[in-house]
């Protein structure tokens, strides 16, 4: 079942401004939201956005509902495009607090879940039967976009523990989420 | 490799351990995208923020100033209108360009100036700085750390403002340049690209890479 962010982004897709205004309208609130939480700077959050909105103009054909949801796929360039502007910046902001409160504050509170229903909580659910370390990875790579060797830097880890921590983590979840 | 590691390697893509390769199988994708579809419950509880007022207008010209340097690219398959560019992103390279260079470029600074900052579309980096007098019609080309690729050059295009059809000015040298007698107003765009030795073989850009609009300077 289409939903209404489907049928604007299929319409924007055909190049239809009215409907690319609407979406905006739409959807502009939740991907600055993340851009926000990812970047937590406004200035830098509004560039991000920005960037996220040009893509989804030039990309939305690439969209194809047959393959998820026009909500998730927009949220996954918000969040890739957040990333991205925080490895510009080296990180500045992100770099003076500790791996283990960054991590805290970033993870998602499951009670204000939301919209986000059932997925959402099963996901949290299948992250909080992970091993803490591999849970912590995991989190920290999705909000904050750290590498493997950032990684293993404020984990203290070789390189090659990491990506065994991490691929272990990664596995355990999808074996939880196709439960 | 087997399917589990092909997965994996997805999940890492997805989650930015990995790095997004650029020629990626449709089947890495798909596993790609199904793994950030599933990481995408973790954006669902972010709490929505409005953005400020003025941001749509502020990404519709961007847009538009996106679409004409795409448009640039495809002149030689086909005219394109140039009405509606967006000087904005000109503007913020101007703002910082024109104060490491104020003293190269204004020696006078009681005549009207004009500034075209041009940038490489891939990477968004300065590549030349084109200043101009529309007094003198004297347009000095200042080179930024770029250099043509071995065995070809560069041939610099004023793309005039609502028109479709690139107007050559001629080859540049790796070294600041001085060109007399050009006609040129803001709302142009200055253009660069990569030609054969002697420049275009068909009077049109061949590989159009750096673009910048010319903006007044106050």
């Amino acid at each position: 079942m289409a939903s209404e962010i489907d049928d604007l982004l299929l319409a924007t897709a055909r190049s239809d401004r009215a409907a690319f205004r609407l979406l905006y309208d739409r959807v502009s609130p939740k991907l600055f939201g993340i851009a926000l939480k990812i970047t937590r700077d406004r200035a830098v959050a509004e560039d991000v956005l920005q960037e996220v909105f040009t893509d989804v103009w030039r990309k939305a054909r690439n969209f194809d509902p047959r393959r998820g949801e026009a909500g998730a796929w927009l949220a996954v360039i918000a969040r890739n495009r957040s990333v991205d502007a925080l490895r510009r910046q080296g990180r500045g902001i992100m770099g003076a607090t500790t791996g283990s409160e960054a991590d805290m504050e970033a993870a998602p509170d499951p009670s204000s879940a939301g919209d986000g229903g059932v997925d959402t909580l099963t996901l949290i659910d299948c992250l909080n039967r992970l091993e803490e370390r591999q849970r912590d990875l995991i989190l920290r790579a999705y909000y904050q976009g750290d590498s493997r060797e950032e990684l293993a830097r404020r984990f203290d880890a070789p390189v090659n523990t990491v990506k065994t921590w991490l691929r272990r983590g990664l596995l355990s979840l999808k074996s939880c989420l196709d439960e | 490799m087997t399917g589990k590691e092909r997965d994996l390697d997805a999940a890492e893509r997805a989650l930015g351990t990995l790095p997004r390769t650029r020629r990626e199988s449709v089947k890495a994708r798909h596993l790609r995208e199904r793994w950030e579809q599933r990481l995408a419950a973790l954006l669902k509880p972010v709490e929505p923020v409005t953005p400020p007022p003025g941001m749509f207008a502020r990404i519709s010209e961007h847009l538009a100033h996106v679409e004409t340097l795409h448009a640039l690219r495809r002149t030689r398959r086909g005219a394109r209108r140039w009405q509606g560019i967006s000087l904005v992103a000109g503007l913020a390279v101007v703002a910082l360009s024109t104060a490491l260079l104020r003293p190269v470029l204004f020696p006078q600074a009681d005549t009207a100036r004009y500034v075209a900052v041009v940038t490489a579309e891939a990477t968004g980096e300065t590549a030349m700085v084109v200043e101009f007098d529309t007094a003198t019609g004297i347009a000095t080309v200042i080179p930024v750390g770029i250099d043509a690729p071995q065995d070809r050059h560069f041939q610099m295009w004023r793309v005039p403002a609502g028109e479709s059809v690139p107007v050559s000015i001629g080859l540049l040298p790796d070294t600041p340049v001085t060109r007399r007698n050009i006609v040129a107003a803001p709302g142009d765009v200055f253009a660069i690209s990569v030609e054969q030795p002697g420049g275009s073989p068909t009077g049109q850009p061949t590989d159009a890479r750096y673009f910048g609009p010319i903006v007044k300077v106050e």
